[in-house]
């Protein structure tokens, strides 16, 4: 029987770069709903953090303008903000909690990955370089596709807000970067929310 | 005559202390030579994988002496174990152990995952030699349980070690299988390397050259 030589554009078929790609690309399917759920969160997030200083913006201009801000101006500002501090504390503690599952699960799921690396003679370096440099790279995915979903939906909820007499102004302030770094801290340090299947998929198929 | 490739004497291992004080291995002694293929049968909980990995160097024992090919295992320590370990010993485990997100060829190539080594064309030659050639491209998870432990151990054969470990291969797989997997076995140890196998399967053992019964950490003489 006849057989070609794969052809690669590296040469090598394997290198450490490549097996990261593959690992991602294998878990493709939790990999799209983890980047779905961090750009809807973060969707929301901004766009409670931008009603809340939107609305402190117009309280302020008003006063710099020597008029009073009317009541429901302001009963408005007080409930959304504290609202809007609850749910951003409630949402942090719900990624953390995500993370350290998803680390549980990985260390179940990978551990045999880890050991069969160790006993090819891979030293700790070797194997946590190519754990590191899967988070890596879905940590740099992830922030480029919550970024681009952030940009493109933020201005559409101005309107939204319009027919309220509520002048907001969805541009990237200082609350939507610190939601950016939340996102991104977490991603980065739990290597990624991936989702509950990944433990079970490996099993069935080879380790 | 041949030479000696593995020579074990004295070994013993112990894991906890106290009230918890287990001896997994109580002074094991054996020799395998070039061209060997040897069978430890025992049952679970003899201490087969334990002495395999004190012979790969995974594990230190606790007393005794690891010689492979000229090198004393026992008294390496971790960083040289590692290196000893890529150059010296080929490892097939029961459950395969293979990546489930790399195809077969990246499968065999692994262990030159760091090297700048391009092992392609060896990699495919050993496809070749296990019979999977034409599934290089394979994921594991579209391969039977035999085809994966033939993988296995074509990637255990890539860097051309000159001893095979390999703990109950064909523990997952159907008695064809594991009759095909023996063959191969038979025919890597006609070229001169050592390999040995644990297993608790009679009829694997009958297909090797020379059976060595463990028990309850001690050798317990040929069969």
């Amino acid at each position: 029987m006849s057989f070609s030589m794969p052809q690669t554009s590296s040469g090598r078929p394997v290198t450490p770069l490549r097996y990261a790609f593959r690992s991602l690309h294998y878990r493709k399917g939790g990999l799209l709903r983890a980047l779905a759920s961090l750009s809807l969160l973060l969707i929301y997030l901004t766009v409670l953090g931008g009603v809340v200083e939107g609305v402190d913006r117009e309280i302020t201009e008003l006063s710099e303008a020597g008029e009073a801000p009317s009541k429901d101006l302001l009963d408005f500002r007080d409930t959304m903000g504290s609202w809007y501090t609850f749910t951003f504390v409630l949402y942090s503690l719900l990624m953390l909690f995500l993370a350290l599952t998803y680390f549980s699960m990985v260390a179940v799921a990978r551990g045999e990955e880890s050991h069969l690396l160790k006993s090819l003679g891979f030293s700790r370096w070797e194997v946590d370089t190519l754990f590191l440099l899967e988070a890596l790279l879905l940590t740099c995915l992830t922030a480029v596709i919550s970024l681009a979903v952030a940009i493109v939906f933020t201005p559409i909820f101005p309107r939204i807000f319009q027919p309220f007499g509520i002048q907001f102004r969805a541009t990237f302030q200082p609350l939507t970067f610190l939601q950016l770094t939340l996102v991104l801290v977490v991603t980065a340090s739990a290597g990624a929310v991936l989702g509950g299947e990944i433990s079970q998929r490996e099993r069935r198929v080879a380790v | 005559m041949k030479e000696s490739v593995v020579l074990v004497e004295g070994v013993k291992k112990v894991y906890g202390s106290g009230r918890k004080r287990v001896e997994a291995l109580r002074g094991v002694d054996m020799e395998v030579k070039g061209g060997e293929l040897v069978a430890i049968m025992g049952p679970s909980g003899a201490g087969k994988t334990t002495l395999l990995n004190i012979i790969s160097g995974i594990e230190a024992p606790t007393k005794g002496k690891v010689t492979v090919r000229g090198i004393r295992v026992d008294s390496l320590n971790e960083r040289e174990r590692r290196l000893f370990r890529r150059v010296n010993i080929g490892y097939v485990f029961q459950n395969y152990n293979l990546i489930p997100s790399l195809n077969a060829l990246e499968n065999v190539l692994l262990p030159s995952l760091f090297s700048e080594e391009d092992l392609s064309e060896r990699a495919m030659e050993l496809l070749k030699m296990v019979g999977l050639q034409g599934r290089w491209d394979h994921l594991p998870g579209e391969l039977s349980g035999g085809e994966r432990q033939r993988v296995a151990l074509a990637r255990a054969l890539l860097r051309n070690p000159p001893l095979i470990l390999a703990d109950e291969p064909t523990g997952n797989i159907d008695t064809t299988q594991a009759g095909k997997l023996m063959r191969i076995l038979r025919r890597i140890a006609r070229e001169g390397k050592a390999i040995i196998v644990a297993t608790h399967d009679p009829v694997v053992a009958s297909s090797c050259h020379r059976v060595l019964r463990l028990r309850d950490g001690k050798m317990g003489g040929r069969m």
